[in-house]
């Protein structure tokens, strides 16, 4: 990419509709759906309320999973889209002043934060949120 | 009078809460709805990366790869809790049915078999006594015919949602517990052993190979239901035909409670909000034992209503919280700053942020068909498998006590001379006959 004239650069990202507000603004939006989508996790059901039929009791118990690796997707993708704010800044800057060796930092984070969003509920919980993981190291 | 099948309905549904089903439905369509607003969002984000021939170099189109993928999987997210909530509210409906019928059957609970008149000569009378009599015991009969039916309605309609449920945790099902004959299920999941209905008290004709049997069978008693009707109640209705000896595992036979019944799955003892850690659940496959360990919160922060106000907030509060992030003017301030969106045009990149309720206006359309391939598919997961599988190792069980016991006799008389008066028929005064079996 390598702009080398900062005033040129600029005209470009306002072209291309990057502005260091426009990212800004980005990052808050996924940084607010992340909140969302850990606030939103549904609520586990009370045993009784599906009664006690055999099946009731099935029910309970699958739909108690279910809800469990929802939860735990819902904050894995919300890690995620954390870090995808992250990854516009970077991106902004990138714009900037990219190198080769930022190039390829940029899109192993690219490539581990689209790993948060698990390819199924089943999937097991990944670590987004933890220290380390993906898009925190960068 | 209550029936046995209809006291059994109502402490099965009596405590269920239709609504608090409904609830869920709609916090998981919430999750839905979401997910949906936000893959719609990433994806209109990622392919407004590397559109510009001079912003295409390879970080922005490793961006745009990831957050494309990223859209898609939490598209495919969305359409499973649309599942979900799907299952949750016919889950709902289910129970609701159940809780009718059941109030139904209560109501009129206190109707008493007619008195026999004692004038036997009073012709009116005991006309008048005998059509009392016969309407009693057919709306009983029916009564409980109904009870039974809808038992066995809402147990197979939540084996159903169960199935649904399952494909989204995607667990394995917990194999049954040693020595189960995994047929504790009190409703009939599979098919039934050989029965001959016959107006008299039956009598167990064990032909030794245990693969036949023939019992008495109340004509009216088609569920299945073990307690109820005194003359199945060995708990493998689930089974392949096979009716093990009495106590071949824990669980098959379900101790009565003070009713006089079993009260199905047992009591139900929240143990405490659900955490992020697996979840087993006691008893497994068949409906064995209580759900133990499977904790559960009742209520919640969001309360019963929570689902409404939640679907009224998700938005307005989303755009509140945008509002606070667009300078002065929304999309009229970038705009006139002369900066676009990111992407082909800023009508699209920014308008998609702060038109969110436009954007999820169009998102119920999608996730039924998959739900139902889904479920036909994993139809065969259902309660017959595990049935047959239960069953299968009753038989084992009582094949072997019985083999065992009879290779203890036949050493036996082979010190002794055959007792004078011994017809061969040991099966008579063998231990492994099933005593609570014969009349």
């Amino acid at each position: 990419m390598g702009f080398g004239d900062i005033g040129a650069t600029i005209t470009r990202l306002v072209e291309l509709g990057i502005s260091e507000a426009l990212a800004g603004e980005l990052r808050a939006f996924l940084n607010l759906s992340a909140g969302e989508l850990t606030e939103n996790t549904p609520e586990t059901v009370a045993h009784s309320a599906y009664g006690r039929t055999p099946g009731s009791v099935q029910l309970c118990t699958d739909a108690t999973k279910a809800r469990t690796h929802v939860a735990d997707a819902l904050k894995d993708m919300a890690a995620g889209l954390e870090q995808y704010g992250v990854i516009v800044t970077d991106l902004y800057r990138d714009v900037r002043d990219a190198d080769d060796t930022a190039e390829v930092a940029f899109k192993q984070k690219a490539v581990r934060t689209d790993a948060c969003f698990p390819g199924s509920f089943a999937a097991a919980p990944t670590s987004c949120g933890a220290p380390g993981a993906s898009g925190q190291d960068g | 009078m209550i029936g046995p099948k209809a006291r059994m309905l109502n402490s099965y549904v009596q405590h269920a809460d239709d609504v608090a089903l409904h609830t869920a439905g709609d916090q998981w369509t919430v999750g839905e709805s979401l997910l949906r607003d936000l893959a719609q969002q990433l994806d209109q984000r990622g392919r407004s990366f590397g559109t510009n021939p001079d912003f295409d170099g390879d970080a922005a189109h490793a961006a745009k790869q990831a957050f494309l993928s990223s859209s898609k999987k939490m598209h495919d997210r969305a359409d499973q809790m649309k599942e979900g909530a799907q299952a949750f509210h016919r889950a709902a409906r289910a129970v609701h049915h159940a809780k009718t019928e059941n109030a139904k059957l209560q109501a009129n609970g206190d109707a008493q078999p007619p008195t026999k008149p004692s004038d036997l000569g009073d012709a009116t009378a005991q006309s008048k006594y005998e059509t009392e009599h016969r309407k009693f015991w057919s709306d009983y009969s029916d009564s409980e015919t109904t009870a039974g039916n809808v038992m066995t309605t809402l147990s197979d309609n939540h084996q159903e949602q169960a199935v649904v449920f399952q494909g989204i945790h995607g667990e394995p099902m917990p194999p049954p517990p040693p020595g189960s004959s995994g047929g504790g299920s009190p409703v009939n999941t599979g098919t039934r052993p050989t029965i001959t209905s016959g107006p008299h008290g039956g009598l167990l004709h064990n032909n030794n190979d245990h693969d036949t049997v023939t019992i008495h069978h109340d004509p009216t008693d088609g569920d299945g239901y073990p307690g109820v009707d005194g003359d199945d109640d060995n708990g493998d209705d689930g089974g392949d035909g096979t009716i093990p000896g009495p106590g071949t595992g824990p669980g098959v036979i379900q101790p009565p409670d003070n009713n006089g019944f079993p009260a199905g799955p047992g009591p139900v003892t929240p143990t405490g909000p659900l955490t992020a850690g697996p979840t087993t659940a006691p008893g497994g496959v068949g409906g064995v034992g209580a759900v133990g360990g499977v904790g559960a919160a009742a209520g919640g922060a969001l309360g019963g209503a929570a689902a409404a106000g939640l679907a009224g907030g998700l938005t307005s509060g989303f755009n509140g919280g945008l509002g606070g992030l667009v300078p002065a003017g929304g999309r009229g301030g970038l705009s006139a700053s002369g900066v676009r969106g990111i992407g082909s045009t800023s009508r699209t990149g920014v308008g998609s942020v702060l038109g969110r309720g436009a954007a999820g206006s169009g998102r119920s359309g999608a996730g039924a068909g998959g739900m139902a391939g889904r479920n036909a598919g994993r139809g065969g997961r259902g309660a017959g498998s595990r049935g047959t599988r239960g069953a299968a190792g009753s038989r084992g069980a009582a094949g072997a006590g019985a083999g065992a016991g009879r290779g203890g006799k036949d050493k036996k008389r082979q010190a002794e001379d055959r007792d004078l008066f011994d017809d061969g028929a040991d099966w008579l005064d063998d231990e492994d006959a099933a005593p609570g079996l014969i009349d």
